[in-house]
């Protein structure tokens, strides 16, 4: 688990330094237990039974076991590409599928690969495909993202962000 | 999805050393993303009690032999008492 200090402390990624292909370094959460899945529930006041009652999700829902919450694998993702992009960086967009569950004991490896870099308005874009693996090779959150990154001596990306108009009708 | 239950005996497996080593890793019980053994109980008499559940009773049969157990049976659950908690499974 990266710390408060080590985001602090965290090196700037620039858009000069990263290339198409480019595997970006991942994020491993887990192996998962309830008490992950309980403190997410009582965060976001989630009392569905399926994440925290056992019994009830294996009897009465016919799952293998609690089920992690989809909005936490929300959180997940942009949270991986925010910490990507900090200190002036801007994580733009992410959009994704939940396509597998995710239930104690497994771990989640958070990926992205670069598909796209280009200017805009002096700014620098990242295209990403992203998403979040299981410990047999099971991707649950297949999706695509956008980053900002800071070029080399160019303009700084601007607070809170606004995409240049000729990106937004994309 | 169904539920199974598993009568058997485990060589070895009263040792808690060699039940942790059997069971703790996720990888050990998580079979794969649709099948998992849910629960493993090791009785005094050397017997073991596996439930699983899956898509196939196959995987889990395949499970049991991998890991080397002496099966008495393999059979569908039909509803589980937890403490007062009435489930009805099949």
């Amino acid at each position: 688990m990266t710390t408060a200090q080590e985001l602090r402390d965290k090196k700037q990624l620039y858009f000069d330094d990263v290339s198409v292909g480019q595997q970006m370094p991942p994020l491993v959460i887990g192996p998962l237990t309830p008490t992950h899945l309980f403190r997410w529930s009582a965060a976001i006041e989630n009392w569905h039974r399926i994440h925290y009652d056992q019994s009830f999700a294996i009897y009465h829902e016919g799952l293998p076991n609690i089920l992690g919450q989809g909005s936490w694998k929300q959180s997940i993702l942009p949270r991986y590409l925010k910490d990507m992009c900090l200190p002036d960086g801007w994580p733009w967009k992410v959009s994704f599928q939940h396509r597998a569950m995710i239930v104690p004991g497994d771990t989640i490896t958070v990926w992205a690969s670069v598909t796209k870099k280009y200017e805009e308005e002096g700014l620098g874009f990242i295209d990403l495909d992203v998403g979040m693996r299981l410990q047999y090779d099971t991707e649950t959150c297949p999706g695509k993202a956008t980053i900002v990154l800071p070029i080399r001596g160019g303009t700084a990306i601007p607070y809170p962000f606004v995409p240049p108009k000729k990106l937004v009708s994309q | 999805m169904g539920r199974w239950i598993a009568v058997g005996k485990a060589p070895g497996w009263d040792d808690l050393k060699r039940f942790s080593t059997e069971m703790k890793d996720t990888s050990q019980w998580r079979i794969d993303p649709k099948s998992t053994v849910t629960s493993v109980y090791a009785l005094g008499d050397g017997r073991m009690i596996a439930e699983y559940h899956g898509p196939a009773v196959t995987e889990f049969e395949d499970w049991l032999k991998k890991k080397g157990w002496s099966v008495e049976n393999v059979t569908p659950i039909k509803h589980i008492a937890k403490t007062g908690e009435i489930w009805k499974v099949v």
